[in-house]
């Protein structure tokens, strides 16, 4: 019975999807609020499974109908616990506050009708993803999400000139709909190793069911772990797919490029929701390979653990120090993004390094991830708002909004603050837990990469409002300030947007500010249903934890990164005492640092000149040698033997025959035929 | 040899019905005549289960008072000619069918001769 | 209502509607269409409740006025034969819906005709299905055969020639099956078929006995269209009327198959079986051959049903559950999948004026939601997922394969190939032929100027309710496997 909301969940959006067509027929108005209605639904559904977490001994629930009987069994199924319906509720209720905003920001949108039903589609499969009972239907979400994802990226699929994004003008440009292809084939290389991954711990589990896994690990780990080195390939293809859908290291690239898509969509997918996919499954596994290492003994299970921690730790670093050179307001924020998931990462990797942190790291990547998702989401949206009034996607075309956009001003602050890790915000309590875990773990190494990336994050969020909100007008701006002269004119097209958008953002503020007062008291919350969860639901060994560490040392080593980052951007972008220019031109290691940085490490220089040059390179000899030689024995030659020669054959026997005695003929020499070989066999 | 053909003179017979029929089907050309061939085959299917139902010594199945109902083996079987009963008004039913089509193809065509109208449904 | 008098009423209710038909014939077509579409409605849920029965309570028997078994006749309806019947009823019911207006534009006169036979060619189909007797099977595969070949001699000037050829090799068929019989009562001395199956093992091997199944397989090879004895079957389903091919098409040739599974069930089997594999396989690859030959939609089509029945012979001959799961899917499939793509002939040609497939240009513009239903079947016959084709190619595959058999496979898998080669020929000329000339040429022109015009909705209905049944198979084929196919199984239910 409880698991119908999120069966609900799963109905509402894709019906969304199904009646926007039809509600489009009777008006636009319908259109629009008829699809955000049913996101509204759906919210609401998710918000109905929340009181299932005060009974979790109630938890996991289960139910599920068979979609493949023979030759495996496949079911179609809800499953759910503390990590789904926790997650479902930050997909839902965040991504109805999305829809509400999209309502002012896509308004006038020639081809709204697609977006609004790749909206609901995006909501419906990513909901999927999070509910499913197995890892099969987790792909079938997981890649539905793709490919919403790629047509919301390329929305602007026609590719005018303002939709382009990179730059400024030097620098290349790239248009929507190549950015939507790359993001498909980035996460795309993730998922066929994912693929493999899940087909191997089937072929030794002989179950895709995610609580069955589980429930037999006793029976198939010690198997897989006899097989020298495949715990270390399961692990190495398992996580490709999570790393390719939360842009971690080597499949980094994309989610940048991801920004081209509309603002909202940019808040939806590559902040709130879909990037967190690659979190959730590595959540789902850590007990798997959890299992693997402290019960089943095999060392190689480790790796998993490692592998997680260390990309999420050089992926917060290596983001966070791209984003202090970048100059387009929404790839600062999608570098930010990727850096936090990297985060999240860290502390599910952590989880498996110690008996005593399974449930501490396990707790501080999924509350990182709420409350990340929630302050990314409104500093998405009001980045929308910004870019619109300011008729610019570059921070350094703007400055001084703060007179014109007064509440995305008040909105976007604290929700940077939030994202720099600053008491009481939400952002502080959750990323102090992470480098709490990582502290106590006492791997230094990662602790350092993990601080480096705090200051890397409190000083380019202090440089985006700084250069957003305050400073001096930017000579694009007075140009602006120019051109609309009177008030009305410059309250309408430098002012803020829509109501929608407005209060869109001032909800998820709400949500950031209640966070903020009760963020201590979700964590422990959470901390003991996942203590329950893990430790005694799935009956992980587990022990209770001892700080090696004084208990304030973590908090006082945030805050006092967070000034380090912070103290000297406000300087530099506040209030000016400090010249950026000056500091430039007068180092040559600056300018080298800088050109590194802005370059994005040469990471995507490499993958441009490795892989899609190298392809090219080989299309070449393809096209001239092989394609030639295979056209003609795939296109012309066999077609022709098979169907001429096939068709010559049949007709020298008159396979098609139409008259009688030829039939006749036929049935006879059957009979005799069959009759002759029957005999022959008895024989 | 001679024992086979002379035990079993009947099914040869009826073998040699059926190859009658089956070669006024193949050669014939006009669809009249295929008719009566097939007709011909299926008299010969009856005539088989009517064989199959013979016994030495036995008489038709209808009752006798002379024989009474003590001893059945000197009944022929009657269940095969009971079934034929069925087979032969299929077979009645069948021809009717067959002719009314070849009135259809008459009205249409003209001509009842396989090869002209194979060359004019082309 | 008793269910165990369903067996006698599916029969019967077809038989009486068969009767009164004609006489509402005489009030006007529209009271004979009504008469014979509530009598198919009728059938169909009883079936429907037949195979809950069934399904519940195990096989339900219905002994013919009292006789019982061995002597007496007996209907049986068991998972399998419910299956069928569920199959061949419900498709008659929409298939009666699409004739009304498809029959009023082609044969206006021969519209009350037409509903009685196809009363009576249903009470041969689904007395041949669940009747338990083999004498009797032979009695309503006439009565069937009969109905069939007047129903298909309704069409146009050609019809009476290819239904009367067919016809001939038909009742060819069913003197095979016949001399088959005679055989087989010879030797055990009976004709019920539960009784056969218990007798069959004590003469296995004997000469006579192999003579007979061989000929009682081909008898219903021949009416099923196996190749090579398929010949009848192009020429009858291209010249019929519309309807009444897509009546025949999915109906007539599975119940055929259907005759095989049970004769096969019941002999156990014997060394013959090899060889029809073969048979089915060679019938797969050169039917879709002749099939790519073709230019004349509904000759194509009939071509693709050969090679079809072929992929069910296949299943069954295969002798492995999962092959036999994939055959009876198939039998499902196909059966919707060849419905819609009749219909949909027989809509484009009322509206388009032609069946070249080369002339269909512009399909999906005049008639957009044709277009996509068929877009529909075509995807299930070439097998992409998530359609219905999908998942009975995949288990006939998984089958081939645990028969250990991998040319049969590749036999699969190529003839996947070409039918998408036939398939997507249809698909190319009609969404995507290009524009020659920068769009001057009378064709382009042509093209240009179409506009919509859609078939009625009496004939559109059904087919779009077919093509969201293919949908819905696929999506739900792992209950329908686990329902209704595996306890219908003669493995499974042991």
């Amino acid at each position: 019975m409880d698991t119908l909301f999120a069966w609900l969940c799963l109905i509402f959006p894709l019906t969304g999807v199904l009646a926007t067509p039809f509600l489009a027929r009777i008006g636009p108005a319908f259109r629009d609020y008829g699809s955000v209605f049913f996101s509204f639904l759906t919210a609401v559904s998710a918000m109905m499974l929340l009181p299932l977490l005060l009974t979790p001994e109630k938890l996991p629930l289960e139910t599920s109908y068979i979609w493949l009987d023979t030759p495996i069994r496949v079911n179609f199924g809800v499953l759910l616990d503390t990590l789904s319906i926790v997650l479902a509720n930050v997909v839902a209720v965040i991504s109805f506050f999305i829809m509400v905003y999209c309502l002012g920001y896509m308004k006038g949108n020639s081809s709204i009708l697609r977006f609004w039903m790749l909206m609901n589609g995006f909501i419906g499969s990513m909901l999927l993803l999070v509910f499913a009972d197995n890892l099969l239907l987790i792909f079938v979400g997981w890649k539905l999400v793709g490919v919403c994802s790629y047509g919301l990226i390329g929305f602007y699929y026609r590719d005018e000139k303002r939709y382009w994004i990179g730059g400024p003008a030097p620098f290349k440009f790239d248009p929507p709909s190549a950015c939507g292809l790359k993001a498909l084939m980035v996460t795309g290389v993730g998922d066929m190793f994912m693929l493999g991954g899940i087909l191997i711990m089937y072929y030794y589990s002989g179950t895709l069911d995610v609580m069955a896994l589980y429930r037999t690990a006793p029976e198939w780990i010690p198997r897989m772990a006899a097989a020298p080195g495949m715990m270390i390939l399961v692990s190495v293809l398992l996580i490709a797919g999570p790393v390719g859908k939360s842009a971690q290291f080597p499949l980094i690239e994309w989610l940048p490029e991801a920004m081209a898509g509309p603002g909202p969509v940019s808040a939806l997918i590559h902040a709130a929701t879909m990037v967190k996919s690659g979190v959730f499954l590595v959540a789902r596994l850590v007990p798997i390979f959890y299992y693997g290492y402290w019960v089943a003994g095999s060392p190689e299970a480790m790796y998993f653990f490692v592998i997680v921690a260390w990309i999420g730790a050089v992926t917060a670093f290596i983001a966070a120090s791209k984003g202090l050179v970048a100059l387009e307001l929404k790839k600062i924020l999608a570098y930010s993004t990727v850096s936090q998931i990297g985060y999240m990462m860290l502390a599910m990797g952590l989880s498996g390094f110690r008996q005593d942190l399974l449930v501490h790291g396990y707790t501080a990547g999924v509350f990182h991830l709420m409350s990340h998702a929630m302050f990314k989401a409104c500093l998405f949206l009001c980045a929308g708002t910004v870019i619109h009034s300011a008729h610019s996607i570059y921070i350094h075309q703007m400055g001084a909004l703060r007179h014109y956009l007064p509440f995305t001003w008040v909105f976007m602050t604290l929700a940077a603050l939030s994202l720099m890790g600053v008491p009481p915000l939400p952002g502080f309590w959750s990323k102090d837990a992470v480098l709490l875990v990582c502290l106590e773990s006492q791997h230094y190494m990662l602790f350092a990469v993990a601080v480096a990336a705090v200051i890397c994050t409190s000083f380019y969020t202090v440089r985006l409002i700084g250069m957003v909100f305050y400073g001096r007008p930017s000579d694009h701006i007075r140009a602006l300030e120019e051109k609309y002269k009177t008030l009305e004119e410059k309250r309408a097209h430098l002012g803020e947007g829509y109501l929608s958008q407005t209060s869109a953002c001032a909800a998820l503020t709400i949500g950031i500010v209640v966070f903020s007062i009760y963020g201590l008291r979700v964590e422990h919350m959470l901390h003991d249903l996942f203590a329950d969860n893990l430790a005694h639901g799935l009956a992980l060994p587990t022990v209770d934890h001892t700080a090696a560490f004084p208990h304030l040392l973590a908090p006082v080593l945030s805050v006092v990164c967070v000034a380090a980052g912070a103290v000297p951007a406000f300087f530099f972008y506040f209030t000016g005492t400090w010249s950026v220019q000056t500091v430039f031109q007068r180092s040559n290691l600056m300018k080298l640092i800088h050109i590194f940085l802005w370059e994005r490490w040469f990471i995507d220089r490499f993958y441009s000149w490795f892989i899609v040059g190298g392809i090219r390179r080989i299309s070449v000899f393809v096209a001239r040698i092989c394609e030639t030689f295979l056209d003609t024995v795939i296109h012309r030659k066999m077609p022709g033997v098979v169907t001429h020669g096939g068709k010559a054959l049949l007709d020298s026997i008159h396979a098609d025959a139409r008259d009688l005695s030829n039939n006749i003929a036929y049935i006879l020499a059957t009979a005799i035929f069959f009759i002759v070989a029957t005999v022959w066999w008895i024989r | 040899m001679l024992e086979l053909i002379e035990g079993y003179y009947a099914y040869f017979f009826l073998i040699l019905l059926f190859l009658i029929g089956l070669y006024g089907m193949m050669i014939k050309r006009n669809l009249m005549k295929k008719i009566f061939g097939m007709s011909i085959v299926q008299t010969s299917v009856i005539l088989f289960w009517i064989t199959s139902a013979f016994k030495e010594n036995a008489t038709v199945t209808v009752f006798d008072p002379g024989i009474g109902l003590e001893n059945p083996d000197l009944y022929l079987n009657p269940l095969p000619h009971t079934l034929m009963l069925t087979a032969i008004v299929v077979a009645v039913v069948t021809l009717g069918v067959s002719f009314a089509l070849i009135i259809a193809i008459y009205r249409n065509y003209g001509t009842l001769d396989e090869p002209r109208l194979l060359e004019r449904t082309r | 209502m008793n269910p165990i008098q369903i067996p006698l009423l599916i029969p019967v209710t077809f038989l009486f509607a068969s009767l009164l038909t004609p006489l509402a014939g005489l009030l006007g077509r529209s009271w004979a269409h009504l008469v014979s579409l509530a009598g198919a409605v009728f059938v169909f849920f009883l079936s429907l409740k037949g195979l809950g029965a069934a399904l519940a309570e195990g096989p339900l028997r219905y002994y013919v006025s009292g006789w019982l078994p061995p002597m007496g006749i007996e209907f049986v309806l068991d998972p399998l034969a419910g299956f069928l019947e569920v199959i061949i009823t419900g498709m008659t019911v929409l298939v009666l819906i699409y004739a009304r207006k498809s029959v009023e534009i082609e044969n206006p006169d021969k519209a009350v005709p037409f509903y009685t036979l196809t009363m009576l060619l249903m009470t041969g189909l689904s007395g041949m299905v669940i009747t338990g007797d083999l004498f009797n099977l032979y009695v309503f595969l006439e009565i069937s055969a009969l109905a069939g070949y007047a129903l298909l001699a309704i069409g146009g000037k050609r019809a009476p020639f290819s239904a009367f050829r067919y016809l001939t090799l038909g009742t060819l068929g069913a003197g095979f099956y016949l001399m088959g019989l005679v055989f087989l009562f010879m030797t055990t001395g009976t004709l019920n078929m539960a009784d056969m199956s218990r007798m069959l093992p004590l003469v296995n091997g004997s000469f006579t006995v192999t003579t007979g199944l061989i000929l009682i397989i081909l008898g219903a090879g021949l009416k099923m269209g196996l190749f090579p004895l398929h010949t009848w079957l192009p020429d009858a389903y291209t010249n019929a009327s519309s309807a009444a091919t897509s009546l025949i098409a999915p109906v007539g040739t599975k119940v055929a198959a259907y005759i095989m599974i049970r004769m096969l069930i019941i002999s156990g089997f014997p060394p013959l079986i090899e060889l029809l594999t073969w048979v089915a396989a060679a019938g797969i690859i050169a039917a879709s051959i002749l099939a790519i030959a073709q230019s004349d939609i509904k000759r194509m089509l009939a071509y693709s049903s050969v090679a079809n029945i072929g992929y069910i012979a296949l299943g069954i001959t295969l002798a492995n559950p999962l092959a036999f799961i994939g055959a009876m899917l198939h039998i499902l499939n196909h059966a919707l999948m060849k419905a819609v793509l009749f219909f949909a002939a027989g809509g484009i040609f009322i509206k388009m004026g032609t069946r070249d497939i080369f002339q269909l240009r512009g399909l999906p513009k005049k008639m957009p939601f044709t277009a996509g239903a068929m877009l529909i079947a075509v995807f299930s016959m070439v097998g992409i997922p998530p359609t219905g084709g999908f998942f009975s190619k995949i288990y006939l595959i998984f089958g081939a394969i645990e028969a250990g058999t991998w040319f049969f496979v590749a036999v699969i898998l190529i003839s996947t190939l070409l039918n998408f080669v036939y398939f997507f020929r249809v698909i190319q000329t009609s969404f995507f032929k290009p524009y020659e000339n920068g769009g001057t040429t009378d064709d382009d022109v042509k093209y240009e100027s179409m506009e919509m015009d859609e078939m009625s909705p009496g004939m559109l209905v059904p087919t779009l309710i077919i093509s969201v049944v293919i949908i819905l198979v696929g999506l739900f084929n792992g209950a329908i496997v686990d329902k209704v196919i595996t306890p219908g199984h003669p493995w499974f239910s042991g």
